[in-house]
């Protein structure tokens, strides 16, 4: 029974007379009531454009019928002129109905954890200052936490807004009237409790000038005993290299205790590594060159165990037999060390040389091994002082010694981690601000403050809120820091500096220099911002552009996700933390590279080089690259890597670490690469398990699933480029059989896994990477569907333009924005459509600039 | 009672100068330690030295040791030998400790030696040493790099089976032959 569908139309706002009747002669047979394909009925839909759902539905509709994907083929096809005209009418009906909403489609939002770590760390010139772990979890709403549905607040964030600050301020704020003295350290990794016992069981061993350290030679047939001996003769204090055979694990990390940071600030360092190949007592050139890891470790209570947080800086080279010394600035926070792992050695309980029974500990093995000569620490170092955090705050008043009542509150300097060198010196006297003029001070600093803190002009209304609020502090007796802080903190807690505050309409010049900020910086504007080509370029040379490139691939490629799961460690022994860092941070520097070289939108999905390290290459089976620095390699022909599908991260964060799900991955390449995210799964379907024996393949389980047909029209979309993908396994390594935990199945070959990882799994069935897009579009593995995605840059570029736009402008993009996004991308192709252009152009646009 | 006893057991040659056992001189190289760690100690000096008795003699500037004395209650032989322990621990963090002189004559000592694994490091051979070194009843103690551990025993106090479970305490592994 047909319905009236001509008043829903009318009732949808549409000139219903066209639409009518292309409905009648195309869809209606197979989209009504009785059929209702794909679970569609066009003539149930009753409600107008205003409501969400039936908005979306007819956005679908729109959609389908723009790409000729409706009517289907098999049927009878409109003619050109009716499609143009039904899509025109239907377009113009949803844009119209949009309209009504569209003052200010972004909502007001506040500032992400990312952006307000990184909003005072500017402010304040801390550019280490740890404040996003303290902070509750943000949302994600259409891929992004930018966007205001994602960013809600509670009580729960106050009170964290309230420590954040107080945390800040108590950084910020000078307690001295002259720098903390600049200390400089060289530290052995010997002398430290946790290298010290690999030493003893033989994992690691003493080195003075390249050769065997004559007073503690390396463990041989017996262990060396009694290490408090060894440390009350002082062997472990003479500045020995340290040669480590063992790669980190859950039940051991190398620390650098005897120097801990007392003063948060900046340290400049340098590290010297190399690597040797070890025979038995010989030392001889390395199998190449070994990495070695500095992390930042932050040490929980008094440093005692394991298993402190960290972060890693970065890995360097242990070049064959000869030391490299590597030199950086790092920030370090208070209680924070460092601490080292011999990154390029296998992450496997074997090379416990002399602990799990290898014959002769050290003196009997062979193998690689990284040394450490030493780490040298220096700081903390301070161009001028007060330092800029404190003149953000007090300006260049200097500090005098406080004699009066009620002093300000500090924290007593006090080094709370044992076994350090380092101690805190006598502090002498209580140093502060104290102006002449307290008031005119406090007003003078505020309107300095207030500002940039507030991403815009503060009126004089509101700076004298805070004014008033110093002078009753100081009416109740409180110092001037006192006072001075307790406005800085209502400041930061203000919704001024925690919302995005936007005029409704065209963004003002402090909105926009704030958005742009946000968008390439992650951080507030530290001066008004243009929007031109200039000032974007300028931007995106800077370092704190890295923000942006982090950021915006950690939700738009879920790189966040990386280590969401632990891959299974009997089918994938080879996965270790330095393969997972090396990861992202190749898709960081490719994407950088397509930013700097302004390419196309074919190499987000094809390319002919790619960005590795040997790690990396090793993975990926390509020769010649040496090294953990991440560089530009030319891809050897008929490579299957190149673009961002085939990169290891991408194909991690899309498996569980156990087994590959074509709909997983072919869902997550439809959302984030092709723009076409897919409907989510109907109610009460269960979904398809893998057989983690490898008895049956996911494909053959697939074909069951699409046997039923409601599951078999998006199935035909999701599973293609799943497949495809196939060809990789959970870390991201290339195969043509799955890797099965069944007895039964073939021995696998070693490949390229390091010799000293045991290998207990087996090979399965074949894998089977073909598939096809369409009736035309069909592929033999993944380099063909690569071939395929690439050849419709329009779409990968309109993708990406609307991912970049959802990430900056914290809204979706609306179906009434799609004239705007077109000129974008038409803009951009005009101009060779590289990614740059692409950045410029949006920063440019109307959407960009409009609430 | 501990130092009243040791009392009688310091022999004063000098105003100034005291003679002691050392503990801590497991090897010959340890001589060289012992004589560096002293010179770091102010108003002391290491004046004779006998690896094989383990004693040495030490000669000191009372108003080093103790700044501020009492005149009306002068430091005696035991604060001194105390003093001079303490300031010989520090230095050497602990490593070399003064020892009551022998009152058996060498010739009424037992000569045990005990083979234990290789002792290439200077650190086992020292934690090897000092595992037998301050049991009671043994009197002096070497070891070398082959790991043979050397003990003169009173053997009215202690026997090679203490020793050996010693040696077993401390983590070493015996040679069995």
């Amino acid at each position: 029974m047909m319905k009236p569908l001509a008043l829903t139309l009318l009732a949808c706002g549409l000139n219903a007379t066209e639409p009518k009747a292309f409905f009648d002669t195309h869809c209606i047979d197979c989209h009504d009531a009785d059929t209702h394909k794909g679970n569609l009925d066009l003539a149930a839909f009753k409600q107008d454009l205003g409501d969400a759902e039936n908005f979306a539905k007819w956005v679908m509709i729109h959609d389908r019928i723009e790409s000729g994907e409706m009517p289907p083929k098999k049927k009878a096809r409109p003619s050109a002129a009716e499609m143009k005209s039904v899509i025109a009418e239907l377009g113009a009906a949803l844009v119209k109905a949009e309209k009504i909403d569209a003052e200010g489609r972004t909502g007001l939002r506040r500032l992400t954890r990312v952006e307000y770590e990184n909003t005072l760390r500017d402010l304040f010139d801390l550019p280490g200052i740890a404040l996003q772990a303290g902070l509750p979890s943000d949302g994600s709403a259409h891929g992004f936490d930018t966007n205001s549905d994602a960013l809600d607040i509670s009580h729960v964030n106050m009170a964290k807004y309230i420590e954040a600050a107080d945390k800040t301020l108590d950084m910020a704020i000078a307690t001295r009237p002259e720098a903390p003295p600049v200390e400089k350290v060289r530290l052995s990794l010997a002398g430290n409790y946790e290298p010290d016992i690999q030493i003893m069981s033989g994992d690691a061993m003493l080195l003075r000038d390249k050769q065997l350290d004559p007073d503690v030679p390396p463990a041989g047939k017996y262990a060396h005993v009694n290490q408090g001996a060894h440390e009350s003769l002082g062997l472990f204090e003479k500045g020995s290299s340290v040669g480590v055979f063992k790669h980190e694990d859950e039940t051991w990390n190398a620390y650098f205790r005897k120097f801990v940071a007392l003063y948060p600030g900046r340290y400049h360092v340098k590290a010297s590594y190399w690597g040797i190949w070890w025979d038995k007592g010989k030392i001889l050139p390395a199998r190449g060159v070994e990495a070695a890891r500095l992390s930042v470790v932050q040490f929980n209570d008094n440093g005692r165990g394991g298993q402190h947080p960290s972060y890693v800086v970065g890995y360097y080279d242990a070049p064959s037999l000869e030391s490299k010394v590597h030199e950086l600035d790092v920030w370090l926070n208070t209680k924070e060390g460092f601490g080292y792992n011999s990154a390029s050695l296998a992450h496997v309980v074997l090379y416990r040389v002399g602990t799990w029974g290898q014959v002769d500990r050290t003196m009997g093995f062979t193998g690689p091994c990284v040394v450490s000569d030493w780490l040298e620490v220096e700081g903390p170092l301070h161009d001028v002082w007060p330092p800029r955090g404190h003149r953000a705050l007090f300006g260049n008043t200097p500090l005098t010694e406080f004699k009066g009542a009620r002093p300000p509150v500090r924290k007593p300097l006090k080094q709370e981690v044992i076994g350090t060198n380092n101690r805190a010196p006598q502090e002498k006297g209580l140093w502060t601000v104290q102006p002449e003029q307290p008031l005119v001070e406090a007003d003078r600093l505020l309107a300095s403050f207030l500002p940039k803190a507030f991403r815009r002009q503060v009126t004089e209304d509101i700076r004298q809120q805070y004014v008033t609020r110093v002078d009753e502090r100081l009416k109740a007796g409180d110092c001037f820091e006192s006072a001075m802080r307790w406005a800085y903190r209502a400041a930061l807690c203000s919704p001024h500096f925690l919302y995005h505050i936007e005029p409704m309409g065209h963004l003002d010049e402090h909105a926009l220099a704030a958005r742009l900020s946000y968008f390439l910086w992650n951080s507030a504007p530290n001066e008004t911002l243009k929007c031109d080509h200039t000032t974007v370029e300028r931007m995106l040379k800077d370092p704190k552009s890295q923000r942006f490139i982090e950021n915006f691939l950690a939700q738009w490629l879920k790189l966040s996700a990386i280590a969401a799961n632990d891959p299974d460690k009997k089918l994938y022994p080879e996965f270790s933390p330095y393969l997972q860092d090396s990861m992202v941070s190749e898709t960081r520097a490719y994407f950088r590279e397509l930013i700097e070289n302004d390419l196309d939108a074919s190499y987000l999905v094809q390319s002919d080089f790619a960005m590795l390290n040997e790690k990396l290459a090793v993975h990926y089976g390509i020769p010649g690259v040496s090294g953990p620095k991440m560089r530009r390699v030319k891809l050897p022909k008929d490579c299957p890597r190149g673009g961002f599908l085939t990169q290891a991260s991408i194909l991690k964060i899309t498996a569980n670490g156990t087994t590959t799900s074509p709909v997983v991955r072919g869902a997550y390449v439809m959302a984030r690469l092709l723009g076409k995210p897919p409907e989510p799964p109907p109610p009460n379907v269960p979904a398809v398990e893998p057989d983690v024996q490898g008895a049956t393949t996911i494909r053959e389980l697939l074909d069951k699933h699409r046997a039923d047909s409601s599951c078999a029209s998006c199935h035909a979309q999701i599973d293609p480029p799943g497949f495809a993908l196939e060809s990789f396994d959970v870390i991201g390594g290339q195969r043509e059989r799955y890797r099965s935990l069944n007895e039964k199945g073939d021995p696998a070959p070693r490949g390229s896994i390091d010799p000293k990882i045991g290998i207990s799994f087996k090979l399965g069935p074949q894998v089977d990477a073909s598939g096809q897009i369409s009736d035309s579009q069909q592929f033999s593995g993944i380099a063909d569907f690569k071939t395929l995605l690439a050849a419709d840059k329009h779409q990968l570029l309109k993708n990406l333009a609307q991912q970049l736009l959802i990430y900056a402008t914290g809204r979706p993009v609306a179906f009434s924005d799609r004239a705007a996004l077109n000129d974008i991308l038409n803009r951009t192709e005009k101009q060779g459509g590289g990614i740059r252009t692409l950045i410029h152009e949006i920063v440019l646009s109307p959407l960009f600039q409009t609430r | 009672m501990k130092y009243a006893f040791l009392f009688f057991l310091v022999t004063s040659l000098h105003a100034d100068e005291a003679r002691h056992r050392i503990i801590g001189l497991s090897e010959p190289a340890r001589e060289q330690d012992l004589r560096t760690q002293t010179q770091t100690i102010p108003g002391v000096d290491l004046v004779s030295l006998n690896f094989a008795t383990t004693e040495a003699t030490f000669r000191y500037e009372l108003s080093a040791l103790f700044p501020a004395i009492n005149p009306k209650k002068p430091p005696n032989e035991t604060d001194i030998t105390q003093k001079l322990d303490s300031l010989l621990k520090a230095a050497s963090r602990g490593t070399f400790t003064l020892k009551p002189r022998a009152t058996l004559p060498e010739d009424k000592l037992h000569k045990i030696d005990i083979q234990v694994g290789l002792l290439d490091c200077k650190g086992c051979r020292y934690g090897a040493y000092i595992a037998i070194a301050k049991l009671d009843g043994v009197e002096h103690t070497t070891v070398n790099e082959a790991g043979l551990l050397t003990a003169w025993i009173d053997p009215a106090k202690t026997k090679r089976e203490a020793l050996i479970e010693a040696l077993k305490k401390g983590r070493l592994e015996l040679v069995t032959p």
